[in-house]
């Protein structure tokens, strides 16, 4: 049965959509833009509790290539976002979703990690010295910042 | 019922899961082999832990892939590859893709075969699968392009280098996108004249095979000179280098004559031995 690269995404991504629709988790969602384009999705992340983006909504993009899932989507938040490994255009660093890729990794694991790494950002190799900075120096400070920089999102 | 991760499907489709032999997770064949085309690593997408078989099938029809094999032969494409981006335009792209895709198609029906090869040229047996550049596409031999070219100097006819030296097919495929012209515009002729050459003989036996038969069929022509040059009385060969430079002309005549191998059916190479002589002793004399 020959199947083409992109006829393999459309159905990966159709499955994935489908595993959504019936998934119980409430804290991230994410759909197609256009229903006749399904490699431009986006997805929306409920920031975790006990975090300095406890209460907050943030939006995401996603583009998936015609060799997904072999290679990872390209995400970015399209919410600004102030957090220490999201510069200033929303470009993420992860490592997942560059050389620790896997072919079994979808959608909802993506943004569940997104979520994750809102509360455990990894200082390292920041994008955005001052927050990571911040981060270990002043807490306080470090929400009021997320919370300047924070704009609700007007189509949810 | 069993879903593959990768593709999130079920088995319904018919499609034949493959299992990964140290950590047991199953995937559809396919999806697992296309994974291996982009990977790093034969790590497995779920749990990281490498492998180096994909067991397929159960009971006396289950196969064992060795994936290692595959493994060597994509980052020997994809060095080509990367060598020759700068040189690919558009129009390569496609058929770099069909080629891949070519090659994994074979594979994998080698693999399935079960065929355990050492992936070596098949001249001078280097391993070094980054610089292999020729892949019959018949019998499956790999060759560095630089060994056929200084093998058919050698031997054959610097004009039909690109042979298979194991089946002797046409159907070499070249693993070099957008270098074929450079290459053969950069080959210099006058290398056809060389014997010690640039051929390399660091493992292979067939190249010291190859090597015995030119030195017999070399040996064997010389004989022939040799009895012709003795025939003539010694004070009218004056000098001892009148001897060896007779010899060394008219022997080079009859290597190229018949290819550098010896044809004793179809060259009558006492007669023509002996007219050689003769010819370059009458040249010799007149310069002196």
């Amino acid at each position: 049965m020959a199947v083409e690269e992109g006829g393999c995404v459309t159905k990966r991504l159709q499955n994935e959509l489908l595993q959504l629709l019936s998934s119980t988790t409430e804290s991230i969602s994410a759909f197609p833009v256009d229903d006749n384009d399904l490699t431009y999705w986006v997805g929306y992340i409920t920031g975790p509790k006990d975090t300095p983006y406890s209460g907050l909504k943030f939006k995401v993009s996603l583009k998936f290539p015609q060799n997904y899932p072999f290679h990872p989507p390209m995400i970015k938040f399209l919410s600004p976002m102030w957090h220490p490994n999201v510069d200033k255009s929303g470009n993420i660093c992860l490592d997942i979703l560059k050389e620790k890729w896997s072919a079994v990794y979808n959608v909802e694991t993506i943004l569940l990690s997104l979520q994750s790494l809102l509360g455990e950002p990894n200082n390292r190799s920041p994008l955005n010295a001052v927050a990571a900075e911040l981060w270990d120096a002043d807490m306080e400070e470090y929400r009021k910042k997320v919370l300047a920089c924070y704009e609700e999102i007007d189509d949810y | 019922m069993e879903e593959c991760p990768i593709c999130l499907a079920d088995d319904q489709e018919g499609e034949q899961f493959g299992c990964l032999n140290v950590c047991g997770h199953k995937f559809h064949l396919n999806c697992i082999r296309e994974w291996h085309k982009y990977s790093i690593n034969l790590k497995c997408p779920i749990c990281r832990v490498e492998s180096t078989h994909l067991e397929v099938g159960e009971g006396q029809h289950a196969l064992s892939i060795n994936l290692k094999m595959g493994f060597m032969i994509k980052n020997a494409i994809d060095y080509v590859g990367a060598e020759t981006t700068n040189e690919r335009n558009e129009d390569d792209t496609g058929e770099q893709d069909q080629e891949i895709e070519f090659l994994s198609e074979r594979l994998r029906g080698t693999l399935v075969m079960d065929t355990i090869k050492i992936i070596q040229c098949s001249i001078c047996g280097d391993t070094d699968v980054s610089r292999l550049s020729l892949y019959c596409q018949d019998c499956e031999a790999i060759y560095h392009e630089t060994c056929l070219r200084g093998l058919a100097c050698e031997v054959g006819d610097r004009n039909t280098w690109q042979e298979c030296t194991d089946c002797r097919s046409n159907a070499l495929l070249e693993l070099r996108m957008g270098a074929i012209s450079s290459q053969l515009a950069s080959y210099d002729s006058r290398n056809s004249m060389i014997f010690a050459g640039e051929l390399r003989d660091k493992h292979s036996v067939k190249t010291q095979q190859m090597y015995e038969q030119i030195r017999n069929a070399k040996h064997k022509i010389q004989m022939h000179v040799r009895r012709a040059l003795d025939r003539y009385p010694l004070p009218l060969l004056r000098f001892k280098d009148a001897y060896k430079h007779v010899n060394k002309q008219v022997s080079r005549k009859l290597y190229r004559l018949s290819d550098n191998k010896y044809l004793p059916d179809q060259y009558d190479y006492d007669s023509l031995a002996r007219t050689g002589v003769h010819t370059e002793l009458l040249i010799y004399c007149h310069d002196e």
